[in-house]
């Protein structure tokens, strides 16, 4: 009888008790090596012309713009030009490749749509980190440039516009 | 009675002459505002007088800007408006420009917007060079010695200043800056730069390499490049002028040499075994080779008792290029050598479509000739006149594809350490053959390295 009850309480002890195993703090005597995760150095790039600021919007009324640079030898320059459908998507125009050579330079012309055109330009090379960099590029009609520049604007109100070629004020001077 | 006749007169002749001053005030750009300089003081100058007929010492070529980077090339031979108008204001920065100051080379500065960039292929004597527009140039001349390039910065209207900047980027590597005022030549260069940016149809746009931070390029070069994955060109074809299909023909060649001998009943000719044909007078002997190289020598003994300068001596060489009457193809000025013995050596290279016509090196070894056309002057006479005898005209339109860009071109020319480029050139490379087609000519250690356009 008092065997049964022995067992029987050991039984129940057992089921109710959590054994729970810690990990102790790991010392310097028992740690195992992890393999280090790499870190690839980022390519070097460098845009000289063409882009004024990454991260920014600039305007012009150029149909298109020349991207210049340098980078390393072997590396492969991905830009891309797209501009927003009608759903508000990006929507790629056009898209050019470049492998740079041993003088280390690079140079694309793209075309640039009427709008803004959002410019992606993408710099990966073997054993190195990618660099990615995008900026906007909003293209005005020329002929918002020439009525610019044909018209004076008086300071304050632009609804008075004084026409300098003809020299008359479509609306007088109050 | 008599007095008043002739106050009568004076006030006449007065009156006829502020009529006519206020007319060109009013219709031309004067030299000055002032009515007795223009009319009175200018009786008394010699200056223009003493010179002769000088002309202008032309550039190689000429770059157009636009202000936003790109640019268009123009070689002068083309008669074009806004060469014209630059000549003006340049003429008129001589007259009247103000000293503004000497600085470093500041390309930013002057092609930041509309401006149109002079660059000549030696640095020109500013002295040499003023006697072309008959201006004695004091101001100018007193603080500029020599320029290889000269940048003119135009203003929207002849109320703004324009800036004329001369440099020296060869010797000095600084830049003399004038400016000048109320420049009605100026302002019509500036709607002439707008005009041409607007109208302009060729496919090549060029770029400054010092805009374009291209670093690697030792001056500041314009290079072309297209915006399409290829561009579409048209080839040349080499033209004979003494030569009827394939055959070069003696009354062909007669007549196109005529113009250099003054006397032709005095002219005799004759044909060698080795089939160079020679026509020779008492002081002047032609010949022209099997190759197309034609040969021009002027034994007489007499000389100028003027001293010869750079301007006289480019001035007899321009009026014996206009002599040749089978010359068709425009040319520029490509280099100038002053040799030990006082010659001047002036050579030219031909230009189509605003583009240059070189000659590779197999026809320049075989021909012995370093560019297309060789004047050699001696007091101010032409002693011998060697050119390469080809017009060049436009073939097909845009029967030929060119698809590999400048920097393409640089890194298949450089070698193992590439550390500086002089110069990079589209152009025309004329080999031994009759089409002509585009290659790029890429300068590294005074080393030419020719390459293709087609990858």
């Amino acid at each position: 009888m008092r065997k049964y009850l022995v067992t029987l309480t050991a039984l129940t002890l057992m089921c109710f008790t959590n054994v729970v195993a810690y990990a102790g703090p790991l010392s310097a005597a028992s740690a195992v090596p992890v393999e280090e995760a790499v870190v690839l150095p980022a390519v070097v790039f460098d845009v000289s012309s063409g882009i004024k600021s990454f991260d920014k919007t600039e305007s012009t009324f150029d149909e298109s713009r020349t991207i210049s640079g340098s980078s390393e030898q072997g590396a492969v320059i991905a830009i891309s030009v797209s501009t927003k459908n009608a759903d508000g998507n990006l929507k790629v125009n056009s898209a050019y490749n470049i492998e740079v050579g041993a003088s280390g330079l690079f140079s694309q012309t793209i075309e640039l749509a009427v709008g803004e055109n959002v410019v992606k330009i993408s710099v990966c090379k073997d054993g190195c980190s990618a660099v990615d960099e995008e900026a906007t590029i909003k293209r005005k009609k020329r002929e918002i440039k020439n009525e610019l520049e044909n018209g004076i604007s008086i300071p304050g109100d632009s609804s008075f516009t004084i026409k300098s070629s003809s020299f008359t004020i479509s609306n007088p001077i109050k | 009675m008599k007095i008043n006749k002739i106050i009568n007169f004076v006030i006449l002749g007065l009156v006829a002459t502020a009529v006519i001053q206020t007319g060109k005030l009013w219709l031309g750009d004067m030299t000055s505002h002032n009515f007795f300089y223009t009319v009175f003081a200018s009786l008394g100058d010699n200056y223009t007088r003493t010179l002769g007929n000088v002309e202008v010492i032309e550039a190689e070529k000429i770059a157009v800007g636009y202000g936003n980077k790109k640019f268009s090339i123009i070689y002068p031979t083309n008669e074009n408006s806004i060469t014209g108008l630059g000549n003006q204001v340049i003429k008129e920065t001589l007259s009247k420009g103000k000293y503004i100051g000497t600085s470093d080379i500041n390309w930013n500065d002057y092609l930041n917007s509309k401006a149109v960039v002079y660059s000549y292929s030696f640095p020109v004597s500013i002295l040499e060079y003023t006697k072309g527009f008959k201006e004695k140039a004091e101001e100018v001349t007193s603080n500029v010695k020599s320029f290889d390039e000269i940048a003119i910065v135009p203003s929207r209207n002849s109320t703004e200043e324009l800036n004329v900047y001369f440099i020296n980027n060869s010797e000095f590597h600084e830049a003399y800056c004038f400016s000048l005022d109320r420049s009605g030549s100026g302002e019509k260069l500036y709607a002439a730069i707008e005009k041409y940016q607007q109208t302009y149809e060729g496919n090549l746009i060029y770029n400054s390499t010092i805009q374009s931070g291209f670093y690697l390029i030792k001056n500041n070069v314009f290079v072309p490049q297209w915006t399409q994955e290829s561009l579409k060109y048209s080839s040349l074809k080499r033209v004979n002028p003494y030569a009827s299909n394939g055959i070069v023909y003696k009354d062909l060649l007669e007549n196109g040499l005529s113009s250099f001998f003054t006397n032709q009943s005095a002219k005799w000719d004759e044909q060698d075994e080795s089939g160079v044909y020679m026509f020779s007078d008492e002081n002047n002997v032609v010949k022209y080779y099997e190759d197309g190289i034609l040969e021009y020598y002027n034994y007489d003994t007499y000389e100028s008792s003027n001293e010869q300068t750079l301007a006289t001596a480019y001035t007899a060489s321009q009026n014996f290029l206009k002599k040749d009457s089978t010359l068709k193809t425009g040319i520029f000025l490509a280099d100038v050598e002053l040799r030990s013995d006082g010659l001047l050596v002036f050579s030219y290279d031909y230009t189509v479509d605003n583009l240059p016509v070189l000659i590779s090196n197999d026809v320049k070894e075989k021909s012995n000739i370093s560019h297309a056309v060789e004047v050699t002057v001696k007091s101010d006479t032409v002693k011998r006149y060697k050119r390469y005898a080809y017009n060049f005209e436009i073939s097909e339109t845009n029967d030929s594809t060119a698809n590999m860009d400048f920097i393409t071109a640089v890194d298949n020319s450089s070698k193992d350490n590439l550390t500086e480029i002089q110069d990079i050139t589209l152009g025309y490379c004329v080999e031994n053959n009759d089409s002509v087609k585009l290659k790029w000519f890429t300068e590294i250690n005074d080393e030419i390295f020719i390459s293709n356009v087609l990858k």
